[in-house]
């Protein structure tokens, strides 16, 4: 049995999606941790190293996140029970907290973080 | 007349043998349930130049309903996972085999079937259950994926081309669209 030319040009297709999809997911992982930020319609990345500011707009109005010497929290939000303030400063990969309200979520991602945690069915 | 029954039959046979094959795939532990190795598309494969494409989909059909069965994932969210994939994959397949049949051998129709299921798995996972992280299963599954198409359709290629029963059921085929 011969395998015909097609099937080699498939074959390379498949090994290139893989390698395709294999690079930018593992190399993502090894990087320093970082803020991811998501709220509707938009998704930003931070470094932890600069100290700043960021005002992220959701349905009710901005949520104000602050990144501070490596460590980030939410300063303030327009919803009522503010637990996203009162969940204080988010200090390892893996933490995260979110203003469901203002539909912001906050997490730091990176290393030393467990991906997934368990799969179970 | 007579040979449309002939070829429900195999049809029945076929199914038969991909619930066989299901089970048989129940038995390998996987680490995630829609992960699978792909046994049961081998009747399909096999069948793709002896069966009409109507015939095809109602035989991923029984696959379908037949692996959520012994599975026991009929009514679960696995079922959904399962059903996109298995009809992505038969799709490319029936495509790839009636316009590039020149060019391709089972072999590559298999590895596009499979690229096609774990494809159409992957955007569920994406866009139902695990968000941007669904991008980590990818590099597993199209490898894991690949490799076992590369075997079945080496397998389904000798298969079809030294099985007599397939010789027969091309000739029946052939009698019955002529």
């Amino acid at each position: 049995m011969k395998l015909k030319k097609g099937d080699w040009a498939v074959l390379f297709l498949a090994l290139s999606l893989i390698a395709a999809t294999a690079v930018p997911v593992y190399r993502r992982s090894g990087r320093e941790a970082h803020l991811v930020l998501e709220a509707p319609g938009l998704t930003e990345v931070y470094s932890l190293s600069v100290s700043r500011e960021i005002r992220v707009p959701g349905p009710l109005g901005e949520t104000v996140v602050v990144i501070d010497n490596g460590t980030v929290r939410v300063k303030d939000s327009p919803c009522r029970d503010k637990l996203c303030v009162f969940s204080g400063t988010l200090n390892n990969a893996g933490e995260w907290t979110a203003c469901l309200p203002n539909k912001v979520f906050v997490k730091l991602v990176g290393k030393g973080e467990e991906e997934v945690d368990e799969v179970s069915y | 007349m007579k040979s449309a029954t002939r070829n429900y039959d195999t049809l029945a046979l076929l199914g038969a043998c991909s619930l066989f094959l299901s089970t048989l795939e129940f038995l390998i532990p996987k680490p995630i349930p829609f992960m699978r190795l792909g046994l049961a598309n081998l009747p399909i494969l096999v069948s793709l130049c002896f069966l009409s494409p109507g015939q095809i989909i109602s035989l991923t059909v029984i696959k379908i309903v037949g692996q959520g069965l012994v599975n026991g994932t009929l009514f679960s969210y696995v079922f959904l996972f399962s059903a996109a994939g298995s009809f992505a994959s038969s799709l490319v397949m029936l495509v790839s085999y009636r316009f590039f049949k020149k060019s391709l051998s089972l072999v590559g129709i298999g590895i596009l079937g499979s690229l096609a299921s774990n494809g159409a798995q992957l955007f569920i996972s994406r866009y139902l259950l695990f968000g941007e992280s669904a991008w980590l299963l990818a590099p597993p599954f199209l490898t894991l994926g690949t490799v076992t198409a590369l075997i079945l359709g080496l397998f389904a290629e000798g298969f079809t081309a030294s099985s007599r029963w397939v010789a027969r059921q091309v000739a029946l085929f052939k009698e019955g669209s002529s």
